[in-house]
């Protein structure tokens, strides 16, 4: 078993795949998609 | 042996994964000479480096992006937030050592690591943690008469987007230069003057003072699951691995679990007594590494 504080990488990374598999339930990736496809000229300063 | 020749295999290792990390995330070549984005499924796909996904090269997205744009859209960015703490708790700020494409500029530009190991001041160290937490409450705040935009680290901070994204779209599309304005002259300002000067004195000033992912990738250094292992009995007190760390940490005195640690793993390479190992750490013998 993983010793002392160590213990908690674990616990944080299993939390994390959850949270990471709910936004992917929730479909947020396709949120992403779209956002990254598009030419967002604010984001390059341009405007 | 020392700055960025401590290592050797190591060191060389380490170049060769930055390069190939830094052509993966910017794959999509045609993209530079025609000033387009790729729009393929990958862009769905968080990296844990910086590298703007309106960078014309690049097939996947950056989570600092895509958690702004989440917020933006009002909702929690499960899936951006999820992905990096998940990747931060396997392996703390590895990536920002290993793979980030804007780490690889900033260690190109600056030159040997050894003649930029000044401290930098505490004050600006936090500098990233402020970032962090503000990054996702001022996503959310309604734009005024003055702000453009809302992924407002993006629009007004980010230098990688300024690099990736900006110059190599200006250069490729003639008709984005009428946009030129004050926005892009401050964020080529904050390039130059914080990046690509701070880099002559500071090894990597922007990780260091500035960076989001960094600071929330260095959150989880001190329990990774994956990290610096430090044998203390093998242990010679000769000081190489603290001579050789770019960041001005004492790997043997916990340094290694320091937020500051990007893990380029310098310091592993440097130990002839093999005192220093990367690996998980409930393989320690006994539980009592640290």
């Amino acid at each position: 078993m993983a010793p002392g504080r160590y213990r908690w990488g674990y616990i944080f990374f299993a939390a994390a795949l959850v949270a990471t598999a709910l936004g992917l339930f929730r479909g947020e990736h396709l949120g992403v998609l779209d956002k990254a496809i598009t030419l967002c000229l604010e984001c390059l300063g341009l405007r | 042996m020392r700055g960025d020749r401590v290592g050797g295999n190591l060191g060389r290792r380490r170049r060769w994964t930055q390069w190939v990390a830094t052509l993966v995330a910017n794959a999509y070549i045609p993209g530079f000479y025609l000033g387009a984005l790729y729009r393929g499924p990958l862009k769905a796909a968080c990296i844990p480096v910086l590298n703007c996904y309106s960078c014309p090269g690049a097939i996947f997205s950056c989570p600092i992006g895509a958690a702004q744009n989440a917020v933006v859209r009002g909702y929690f960015p499960f899936y951006a937030v999820g992905f990096l703490a998940a990747v931060g708790a396997m392996v703390g700020r590895l990536p920002c050592g290993w793979l980030c494409p804007f780490g690889l500029f900033q260690d190109l530009i600056g030159g040997r690591a050894d003649r930029r190991r000044r401290p930098l001041p505490r004050p600006v160290a936090w500098g990233k943690y402020a970032v962090l937490a503000l990054l996702l409450p001022v996503a959310a705040l309604p734009s005024g008469p003055l702000d453009i935009g809302y992924e407002r680290f993006c629009t007004y901070l980010c230098p990688s987007g300024t690099l990736g994204g900006s110059i190599p779209l200006l250069i490729a599309d003639p008709t984005l230069r009428t946009l030129i304005g004050p926005l892009l002259a401050w964020r080529v300002l904050l390039l130059a003057g914080v990046v690509v000067a701070g880099a002559a004195f500071f090894y990597r000033p922007f990780c260091r003072s500035l960076c989001p992912l960094g600071a929330g990738l260095g959150l989880m250094n001190r329990c990774s699951v994956l990290g610096i292992r430090t044998d203390p009995s093998a242990c010679i007190d000769c000081g190489a691995c603290a001579r050789a760390c770019p960041v001005n940490l004492d790997p043997v005195a916990g340094g290694t679990q320091n937020g500051e640690c990007i893990r380029c793993l310098r310091c592993v390479g440097a130990c002839e007594a093999g005192a220093l190992e990367f690996g998980r750490h409930a393989m320690c013998a006994g539980g009592d590494c640290r």
